[in-house]
């Protein structure tokens, strides 16, 4: 079996972004350090203690959140547990306002060689709408904190199809993103989740013509500017895609840590209760909630719409016969493209994978 | 024991929601042939359709024994009758087994359509009729005006009905008393030839067939041989027998003037039909008994599996339903677009829609169906006449000689003040006034002649909508008259779809073709490329839309390794296109086959 890796989730935002829907609360740096030892004792006790471990993520939520003294006793927990002497790759998620030369410093000591930034928008008018906490300024300098510490891997986040965006910001925004040349980018579509400010508030997602331009604009400008547009929303320069990541879309397994956060382990996919008060009471240990348990025809399902998200597509084998000829009419519009081996979506087909995907999973 | 003068045999007639069925449990409850706490509600309605549509599909009998305030005991048959318009020949034949009918009328609401319709028919059947005034524990009950209107409307005296409420137990003891009293007990010789009117069957899986009848004449005993004179089959009687609400109590013989069933390893139901005579192969009665006729269907549509595979459970759906329903009809056809169905004739709208759900619900299937249609009787330049149920088939126009689609006569009632609503959407649909006349000062029953082809685009939805739901409908079949017909072909993507033609008054092919092509934008979702959808006569094209080609399908964000959320989103999403088939390369749900019912929206 190959490496496991590693996500350890953030539960704690200063603020709740107005697209977000995902589990995190603001936090006391009390329950901050009370989260950051149950997390630890969550670790000591990892049944996969002593395995060699392939990547390791910390999302959120916002991981630049914890404090410095907090950081450096996980990640110590992190190397009594495990053996990360062939860690691929270490990366941490932040917000610029978080960032600074110091935590950069002691990230840098701790073995992150990988951060990603939640930049968003250069526009400070469509920052205060998404609720960031951030400048335009800010995020620039963030940037340059980040490379001062020597980090180089970086990915800075993007998001498209904003309220009242226009083309020409996302260019703008684009041309800005280029200008730091970061090694990695995401660039998402903005959906209005039902759970989220945006979606409470009924804030109407851009028209699909738009979105589909705006897709289509930030692919042409970053391939043309020598990034691969590598996933449906994700963006490298050579040698620089998102191994953690990669694990998700290759069916790779993960360890899953602090509530909320996602694992897939010995065919369970599983996460660890959004609780985090709960969490703290039990100091880590509470039991996870199995999700699904994935069988080979599960995961034949998953090997297809994980794999099309990818510009590497699909092993042709995987293609129901009866799917041919939908395949033959996706490349003859230019969707998809069909190799000896391999069925693998263009930028065109990215825009509409859903779909794709539906059509080629088994009726149930 | 058998003593003629004892049996009362009677049917309910009622609107539906009037309390038919509520009536018939308090009658059982208190004739005590049904224990209060044994009692489903509504033991009569035994289908679970019958339930949630809240109507009776097929008649049902039950014998009660009723112990009369003179002090005789009596035999009360109640003989249920189909509540709705699709089956008005069953329900005349039901009423032919009776000698009275109680007429059931809701004390706030008055008299409907459809309970006119049937308390005609009993009137034509020489029946008692006794109305019941019914629901008078509602706060807008009414009981005087409605008594008025049913002396004023049918012409007979309703000062003595006895005025209940179903639901509430109420007074339901004068109800068994004036059966007693008034409807007169059954004449006929038990020494006779044998004549018994078929009045239902069913098949039950294990004993075959089981037929309802009345004896008007003669007397039947277990193992004789008996003939159904319509359709000449003979069978031996392996057990005859008596109704009760739980099933069957087998007896030895059946006496002219009663009520009860027969079992003799009938195999199909169509050897038994309703209005048909049983009589004796040894000692047959010279003449049947009058009113037999073979109902025919008068709506046809076609119906497919989505998953084009499942013909042959579809075949086997219908073979089993059709074994207790001799007045539905299906033929293999096969569509280009639709792949192997069959071509199904109903009675009306509501046997085909509840035919539909039962196929869907008791097989498991998943339908496509195609929008109803009506025969049409063609007479071809050679000068023969070809009857047409499916519009593929409707042949070039260079070879009909003349067109003719079905009439029907309508009875309509509704508030006066919907009077110029009604009118005017008859009008719309071609129908022609015939007359009109005050139920009282408030309702009105008007009579139109229709084209059926009207009636079934969605016609009683429209009528409810622009009546706030008051007015009631009733129709029945009248006769063919000559009409200037052409058939609309619909084209995706320069294909025709067979199973999207209709037929239709060629002074209407342009609006229909304009509004079908319209809904079937709405209804056809986005492909992969543009689509466009025409409407054209013949090689004429008459109206043309365009399905735009998909944008954006995808949701850019993986929720952080939650791969089972995204999954689960995948396959609900797929989960709800199940109904979509599969034309050359375009998607269709199965509402663009419905859409031309719905132009009227």
């Amino acid at each position: 079996m190959s490496n496991r890796s590693l996500y350890i989730h953030v539960p704690f935002c200063r603020r709740k972004c107005n697209y977000c829907d995902f589990y995190s609360s603001p936090a006391t740096p009390g329950e901050v350090s009370s989260y950051a030892k149950a997390l630890c004792n969550q670790i000591r006790n990892s049944t996969a203690r002593g395995e060699k471990i392939a990547t390791v993520y910390f999302g959120g939520g916002t991981p630049s959140l914890l404090s410095q003294s907090d950081f450096i006793s996980i990640v110590s927990a992190l190397r009594d547990t495990f053996d990360l002497s062939s860690c691929a790759e270490f990366t941490v998620e932040c917000n610029p306002e978080s960032v600074s030369p110091s935590l950069a410093e002691i990230w840098r000591n701790c073995g992150v060689d990988r951060v990603s930034m939640g930049v968003q928008t250069f526009c400070d008018d469509q920052l205060k709408t998404l609720g960031r906490l951030h400048t335009k300024a800010r995020a620039a300098e963030a940037f340059a904190e980040l490379r001062g510490a020597g980090f180089q891997n970086i990915s800075l986040d993007l998001m498209t199809a904003l309220p009242g965006q226009r083309e020409e910001d996302v260019r703008a925004d684009l041309a800005q993103m280029l200008a730091l040349s970061p090694e990695h980018l995401s660039v998402y579509l903005l959906k209005v989740e039902p759970g989220s400010v945006f979606g409470l508030k009924g804030v109407a997602e851009a028209e699909e013509e738009t979105q589909r331009s705006m897709y289509l604009l930030a692919h042409e400008a970053l391939t043309r500017a020598g990034y691969e547009h590598y996933e449906i929303s994700n963006f490298a320069k050579p040698g620089y895609r998102a191994k953690h990541n990669g694990v998700y879309w290759a069916g790779g397994e993960y360890l899953a840590f602090g509530p909320g956060a996602f694992g897939y382990c010995r065919g369970k996919r599983y996460h660890v209760p959004a609780d985090t008060a709960e969490y703290c009471r039990k100091n880590g240990l509470v039991s996870p909630v199995v999700d699904e348990t994935v069988d080979i025809e599960e995961s034949q399902k998953e090997a297809i719409f994980l794999g099309l998200r990818l510009s590497e597509g699909i092993s042709r084998s995987l293609i129901p016969k009866e799917k041919e000829p939908f395949v033959k009419t996706l490349c003859k519009h230019g969707f998809a493209t069909l190799t000896d081996d391999r069925f693998s979506l263009t930028a065109e087909g990215f825009l509409i994978s859903d779909y794709v995907i539906r059509e080629l999973l088994p009726v149930k | 024991m058998y003593d003629i003068s004892k049996i009362r045999n009677f049917s309910i007639i009622a609107h539906i929601d009037h309390g038919k069925s509520t009536l018939a449990d308090r009658l059982l409850e208190l004739t005590e042939t049904v224990e209060k706490r044994e009692m489903e509600d509504q033991v009569l309605d035994n289908m679970d359709l019958e339930k949630e549509h809240g109507i009776t599909i097929k008649a049902r009998a039950v014998k009660l024994e009723y112990k009369a305030s003179d002090g005789e005991t009596y035999v009360l048959n109640l003989i249920d009758t189909p509540g709705h318009v699709d089956f008005h020949y069953e329900v005349s034949r039901a009423l032919a087994a009776c000698e009275g009918a109680l007429l059931v009328v809701d004390a706030s609401q008055g008299i409907e359509a459809q309970t006119l319709a049937n308390t005609y028919l009993a009137l034509d059947g020489d029946l008692e009729i006794l109305p019941v005034i019914n629901k008078i524990d509602l706060p807008a009950a009414d009981p005087d005006r409605v008594i008025r209107e049913i002396e004023d409307t049918i012409g007979i005296p309703a000062e003595e009905a006895p005025r209940i409420s179903a639901k509430n137990g109420l007074n339901i003891r004068d109800v068994l008393e004036q059966v007693v009293r008034d409807v007169p007990a059954p004449k006929g010789d038990p020494k006779a030839p044998l004549k018994a009117l078929i009045f239902d069957s069913y098949y039950d899986a294990y004993r075959g067939v089981v037929v309802y009848v009345r004896v008007m004449d003669g007397s039947l005993t277990k193992g004789q041989r008996i003939r159904m004179m319509a359709t000449g089959a003979e069978f031996d009687v392996v057990e005859i027998g008596y109704l009760s609400p739980f099933g069957c109590r087998p007896s030895e013989t059946l006496r002219a003037g009663e009520v009860g069933y027969i079992m003799a390893s009938i195999k199909t139901v169509s050897d038994t039909r309703v209005g048909d005579t049983v009589t004796l192969a040894e000692a047959p009665a010279l003449t049947p008994l009058p009113g037999y006729k073979k109902a025919n269907p008068m709506v046809y549509c076609g119906i497919y599996c989505a998953d084009g595979s499942r013909y042959e459970d579809l075949r086997d759906a219908l073979d089993k339903l059709s074994l207790n329903d001799a007045s539905m009809t299906y033929e293999p056809e096969h569509s280009i677009a639709l792949g192997f169905g069959f071509r199904c004739g109903f009675l009306g709208l509501l046997h085909m829609e509840i035919m539909q759900e039962r196929i869907e619900r008791e097989f498991n299937l998943d339908l496509i169906t195609t929008a109803p249609g009506v025969v049409y009787r063609l007479t071809m330049t050679d000068g023969s006449t070809v009857y047409i149920d499916n519009p593929t088939n409707y042949p070039s126009p260079g070879s009909i000689l003349e067109a003719e689609e079905p009439i029907v006569k309508t009875d309509i009632i509704a508030p006066s003040e919907f009077v110029g609503t009604v009118m005017d959407l008859c009008k719309e649909r071609r129908g022609v006034f015939k007359t009109m006349e005050y139920i009282d000062a408030s309702r009105v029953d008007l009579h139109y002649e229709m084209p059926l082809n009207e009636i079934i685009y969605d016609f009683f939805d429209t009528l409810k909508a622009r009546t706030r739901g008051y007015a009631s409908l009733d129709y029945e079949f009248s006769h063919y008259v000559k009409s200037d017909l052409v058939k609309l072909d619909i084209l995706l993507n320069g294909e025709v779809v067979d199973a999207l033609s209709f037929i239709v008054p060629a002074e209407r092919a342009y609006a229909r073709g304009r509004k079908l092509t319209e809904k079937l934008k709405e209804n056809i979702p986005r492909q992969l490329f543009e689509v466009p959808i025409q409407a054209a006569i013949g090689s004429k094209i008459i109206a043309r839309e365009t399905v735009r080609a998909m944008r954006k399908d995808v949701l850019a964000k993986c929720y952080g390794g939650d791969i089972t959320r995204k999954k689960k989103l995948l396959e609900k999403q797929k989960e709800g296109k199940k109904r979509m088939r599969q034309l050359g390369t375009i998607e269709v749900p199965q509402e663009a086959f419905m859409a031309v019912l719905k132009l009227d929206e």
